[in-house]
């Protein structure tokens, strides 16, 4: 018998001992979850994914999309969990049987940004929704996202509470990230709604400044979501069932707390008591 | 395989409704990849045509050069461009930024080096012949340059649409300097993105499709430029 | 008056033309003789001017498009006979129109609308020499033009350089007919030592 016939069989059994079906660990596939642009950007999940992974070794793959794409890959199944930031859209995905339940995990929040000249004069406003109002009566440039993301949602929600959207020629939509929408907005002297973590990111590259900010209504607070199994056979959702457990848990609450960015605390554990 | 259903659905449905905003970026593509090509033209047609058929010292340099920058990812390309034309930018004070002409400065950069790139392989592949026999009929230096290049009009033309495609299909140079503002510098691409971005893929895919449409006509005109005048 | 002075082709170690003298009054018709690889074609592409020298110096070579080379194996260029000998007649700054003539002087004339791309190697260097002879040139230089042609090619051809008014220089192996007044030979050449 040649060389290679006579490896072929102790090959065959080594390959079969490496790993059929039983012999692998229940958490065996990483758990997969469908996050927003904002929450990756922050940079919370790069310090916050290990400390879970240390304490279940469950490992965690992230991707991340706009609000709606996230949504989206639950509901087609190619995630186990979803991390959103979007009330209204994590309460109708639960009311359509894609998750099993919806639980508070932190909160941020958003602010209005503008020129430090502030032609609107929205500077210290106490209503978000009444800043708006100013500066679109001052016809003042404006950029949106637009986009159907959380901020964008919250944006929309503001306007309502400010009696309406109108138009005018300084309003602009990107229907893209935060990031690239406050540059628009710092190319044109505009103002924005951006989330606080982009803004802490951001601010130093721009010529804004924050105005707007403390309004309860800017509060930006953040729903995880365990994909009905059903949805995605084959998926973790032991795995995804053990990370919703950790992240609501007081270490991993207390992990969230010590989250910094720039020296300040960036997220705030618990619900946002709306 | 029900998306691919959903988005010739709606393809459909976009070109008989006439959505004015998938148009309108249909339009803005069309435009400054049109504009990209054409400037880029001027500089690496007779750069590439140079380079392969003069075969000057050095031709080696420039053709490596030339191939290094096919390399480099567009929104790397957007990166730099977003340094000179911002705010802050050495060239801040023209107001480029976010304006359909930063997005064709920014294809231009991303179109020059393909289209010398192609246009040297062409020349270069020419058979010296060619050019003795226009020379020895008494062309001058530019007119055989010209007739060489007539010759392989064909790669010329595969050139100017690989080069084309490149600058339509591109999503990073248009997003980044150009702001996808919606009815002004939103491109095709960037509206596909943010399509994809809030989940709508099946209008991203029938936005995609309709790109696909356009380039037939296109590819079709190219074509009859190729076989040329019977002259 | 072109007049050549111990010129001499070499690429690196290859001697492509040997040191070679040679004199050519207007109206001559010289035919260079010699086998292959001897320098015939090198000769004519240095009359040309499309061949720089190694050494050795060309006097009297005329401007550019007066002294036309055919090649031995001619290109031409996308189109149809008709467009080639069009192309030498703009450069000329002669009309257009003129082309069928030329080709029917070459006996091509049937040819003149026909895709450049279905033409034998007989018929493309007929449509050369028409090219060539449209153009008007002072010098005509033909390398080796009877190579695979037919007995009526042979015949237009011949046809045509007794009529040329020109310089005529022709390179070939052997003398078949040619209409020429004077020989220069090229022996076949020691090998290269350096």
């Amino acid at each position: 018998m040649s060389v290679a016939k006579r490896l072929c069989l102790p090959l065959m059994l080594v390959l079969a001992a490496c790993g059929g079906p039983a012999d692998k660990p229940p958490a065996r596939e990483p758990v997969v979850m469908a996050t927003t642009t904002s929450t990756n950007d922050s940079g919370l999940l790069e310090a916050l994914m290990p400390q879970f992974e240390k304490a279940t070794g469950v490992k965690v793959r992230w991707v991340s999309v706009g609000t709606g794409q996230a949504l989206k890959l639950g509901e087609k199944g190619d995630a186990d969990v979803v991390l959103v930031h979007d009330r209204a859209k994590e309460d109708a995905f639960v009311a359509a049987g894609h998750a099993t339940a919806r639980r508070d995990v932190m909160w941020n929040d958003f602010l209005i940004v503008g020129p430090e000249a502030d032609p609107a004069q929205v500077n210290g406003e106490a209503s978000a929704a009444a800043a708006l109002r100013k500066i679109a009566a001052a016809k003042a440039p404006f950029v949106s996202r637009a986009d159907d993301s959380g901020t964008h949602s919250r944006e929309k929600a503001l306007w309502k509470a400010a009696g309406g959207k109108p138009t005018w020629e300084g309003f602009a939509e990107t229907g893209q990230a935060m990031g690239l929408t406050l540059l628009v907005a710092h190319e044109r002297q505009g103002y924005t709604l951006v989330d606080r973590g982009t803004w802490l990111a951001f601010r130093k590259k721009v010529d804004l400044v924050a105005l707007v900010e403390g309004d309860g209504a800017l509060r930006n607070p953040y729903g995880i979501l365990p994909v009905a199994p059903a949805r995605r056979p084959g998926g973790n959702p032991e795995g995804a069932r053990r990370l919703v457990e950790w992240i609501t848990s007081p270490a991993g609450q207390a992990a969230i707390g010590a989250f910094t960015v720039d020296g300040a605390p960036l997220f705030h554990p618990g619900s946002a008591g709306d | 395989m029900e998306l691919l259903g959903e988005g010739f659905a709606k393809a459909w449905q976009l070109v008989t409704s006439g959505d004015p905003v998938v148009f309108h970026a249909l339009g803005v593509s069309l435009l400054c990849s049109l504009c990209s090509l054409a400037l880029a033209a001027v500089l690496a047609v007779p750069y590439g045509a140079w380079l392969g058929l003069a075969r000057p010292r050095g031709a080696s340099l420039h053709v490596f050069l030339l191939r290094v920058g096919l390399s480099i990812p567009t929104v790397v390309i957007g990166l730099v461009v977003y340094a000179f034309f911002t705010r802050r930018g050495l060239l801040g004070h023209l107001h480029l930024f976010h304006t359909k002409a930063a997005i064709v400065i920014g294809q231009t950069l991303l179109a020059f080096p393909l289209l010398a790139s192609l246009v040297h392989g062409a020349s270069a592949s020419l058979d010296p012949i060619v050019a003795e026999s226009a020379r020895t009929l008494g062309a001058t230096r530019l007119g055989t340059a010209a007739r060489c290049l007539s010759e392989v009009r064909p790669a010329l033309l595969t050139a100017a649409l690989a080069t084309l495609g490149r600058c339509l299909t591109e999503v990073g140079i248009a997003v980044m300097v150009g702001g996808a503002i919606l009815m002004d510098t939103r491109t095709l691409t960037a509206h596909v993105q943010g399509e994809v971005s809030r989940g709508s893929f099946g209008s991203a895919l029938a936005a995609g499709l309709l790109l696909l449409a356009v380039a037939v006509p296109l590819t079709l005109l190219g074509m009859r430029f190729e076989r040329g005048r019977r002259a | 008056m072109i007049s050549a002075h111990d010129i001499s082709v070499r690429f690196g170690d290859v001697v492509a033309l040997p040191p070679t003298t040679l004199e050519l009054e207007p109206g001559a018709k010289l035919c260079v003789r010699g086998p292959n690889g001897s320098g015939k074609s090198t000769l004519l592409r240095v009359l040309a001017g499309l061949q720089p020298l190694s050494e050795g110096r060309v006097e009297g070579l005329v401007a550019r498009g007066h002294c036309v080379l055919v090649h031995q194996r001619p290109h031409l260029f996308r189109g149809t006979p008709r467009s080639n000998v069009a192309y030498a007649l703009r450069l000329a700054g002669r009309p257009a129109n003129e082309a069928l003539g030329w080709l029917e002087r070459l006996g091509a004339g049937h040819l003149a609308d026909r895709s450049v791309a279905g033409l034998s190697g007989g018929e493309r260097r007929r449509v050369a020499i028409a090219r060539a002879l449209a153009r008007g040139p002072e010098v005509l230089l033909l390398d080796e033009p009877f190579a695979g042609l037919d007995e009526p090619g042979r015949i237009a051809v011949c046809a045509a350089a007794e009529h040329f008014a020109g310089t005529l220089v022709v390179a070939a192996p052997d003398l078949d007919g040619i209409p020429v007044t004077r020989l220069h030979d090229l022996g076949p050449h020691a090998q290269p030592a350096g």
